[in-house]
Parts: C-alpha cells; structure tokens; sequence
C-alpha cells in the first residue's frame, strides 16, 4: 500500500510524461494521452485535471470531445525536464 | 481568349506580375517550412489543412502588400532582385516587429528606461500564426476521430489487435513496453470492448500506423 508521499511522486513522474508526450507529439484527446504513457484514460483523468489547474497544459473544446494542448508554461517545464 | 483574363494578364504585367510572384512564392515556402517544422511527425497532413493555407496565403499577402509598398516609394527600383530583398526582409521584419524610434547609441543598457516606439509586427503575425495553429491541431485531431469512427465500423478487436502489434513491431521503438500495454488492453476486464478499440486506435495513429489503419478500412470496405 503505497504512503501519501509515494503517491505524490508517482504522480509528478506521470504529469511529467504526459508533459513530455504532449510536446514530442502534440495535442492530444484524452484517451492518446493516456496510450502515449501507457495507461488507461482513468489513471491519466487526475493527473491531467492537476496539470490543467497549475496552468501547463489548456483543454479545448472540439466538436467531437475535448483535446489538450501544452501551455507556454508547459511547454517551458516539459523542456527544462 | 475571354475579355476579363486578357485585361487581368494586361494589368499584371502592367504592375510587374512576376515580381509579386517571386516575393509570394517565397512567403509561401516560408511559412509552409514553419507548418512542417512544427508538425514533424505528419508534415503533409498538417500542410492540406485550411489553418496553413491560411498562414501561407496571409503570409504571401503581406509580403506582396510590403512589395507594393517598396515600388510605389523607390520608383524604378522594379526588380527581381527587389522582389528577392522585399521578400526576405519582409520576413525577418515579420518575425522581429519594426523600431521606428532611432535608439540612442549607449554603452550600458537600456535598464527601465523608455521602451524604444515599434510596430510590433512579430506580436501580430505570433496571434495570426497562433490562431492557425489552432485550426491547424482541431483538423488533425478531427481528421484523426473521423478515422477512429470508420475503424471501429469496419474491424473488429482481433484485427486493431494485430495491426497494433505490426507497427509496433515495424515503428516503434518501445516495443515489450508497448506489446505489455497491449496485452493489458486486450485482456482488461474493466473497459468495454469500444473503449479497447478505441485505445488500440490510438496507440495504432498515435505511433505513425495512419496509412496502414486507413488501408485496412479500404480493403474491409471493398471486401
């Protein structure tokens, strides 16, 4: 059973991939972020709302769902990392 | 030959057609070389869509104005070494805004000082260039969804499964990080069988399997 500081870090680590596939690749819907760390949409669902909050990543409303694009922040974080 | 397109290739020569050409053409591969910079992955793609037609052609337009505008204030400066200089210069200043405040020559620098008076060009083609980048993405991303659809028409688990594993195999350069996932996919009991389908969609697009997935929804068309 993982502490609350272990599942911080798990988190960081996650929020980081994702930054980092969404500059490598670009905007993305939910469920390519979720293929491009190699998760299901569940688990990436929280991590992306966290991002969203901190102002790295922007979701835009499409016709058919939602994508996510990285903010100039984000963008700045996903290459200092 | 039609009235009109005689009269059109009168007032083109008349206003020197070709050298608005070369400076169009060279605002034109300009920003076409910004798309596909920024789009490495599927340079051609995003090159059909109507957010970079936009860019290029709003590109060549104000490239074409800034010629018109050198011709009209240097008379018989019509040249293709004009349009070659209008050209190039009209890109740089696009990108770095015009000062038409002269700067006083200084040592040290400009610490809050008053900021130099500009046109702050490179502001208004970043918002443009932003705003297509925009309709750029949302084509993509919706090309990409329209092509979702017609995979999970057409073919069943089975079928997305081995695709997935051939441009894994052939693309990819994780591929037992990518074979677990999609065992973990294939095998999960937790999501329904579109929601699988979907995934193995995006993992098949999202590692460069386009054309493939797209001509295995033709061939099951036809068949």
């Amino acid at each position: 059973m993982p502490n609350s500081e272990d599942t911080i870090v798990q988190l960081e680590e996650q929020e980081i991939d994702i930054l980092q596939a969404l500059l490598k690749k670009g905007p993305a819907l939910p469920v390519e972020v979720a293929v491009r760390t190699f998760s299901f949409p569940d688990e990436v669902a929280a991590p992306l709302e966290e991002l969203e909050q901190q102002g790295y990543i922007q979701r835009q409303k499409m016709q058919k769902g939602e994508m996510f694009i990285l903010t100039k922040k984000g963008h700045e974080r996903a290459l200092g990392v | 030959m039609p009235t009109f397109l005689q009269s059109v290739i009168t007032w083109l020569a008349a206003v020197h057609g070709d050298l608005y050409a070369i400076t169009a053409v060279m605002a034109l591969v300009w920003a076409a070389s910004e798309v596909v910079i920024g789009y490495l992955d599927r340079p051609v793609r995003a090159l059909r869509t109507w957010g970079a037609w936009l860019l290029m052609l709003a590109n060549a337009l104000f490239a074409c104005l800034a010629l018109a505008a050198s011709l009209t204030l240097i008379p018989g400066s019509a040249s293709a070494w004009m349009a070659l200089g209008v050209g190039l210069s009209w890109q740089a200043m696009l990108r770095g805004g015009i000062n038409i405040q002269p700067v006083p020559i200084s040592a040290a620098p400009d610490v809050g000082g008053e900021q130099p008076l500009g046109v702050p060009l490179n502001e208004l083609y970043a918002r443009l260039q932003g705003f297509c980048v925009g309709q750029i993405q949302r084509q993509l991303v919706g090309e990409r969804v329209a092509l979702m659809e017609r995979a999970m028409a057409k073919l069943d688990m089975a079928d997305l499964a081995r695709i997935a594993r051939l441009v894994i195999a052939a693309l990819a350069a994780s591929t037992a990080e990518a074979e677990q996932y999609i065992q973990k996919i294939e095998t999960s009991s937790d999501l329904s069988e579109e929601r699988r389908g979907i995934m193995l969609i995006s993992l098949i697009l999202d590692n460069g399997g386009t054309d493939i997935l797209r001509e295995r929804v033709r061939q099951r068309r036809k068949a």
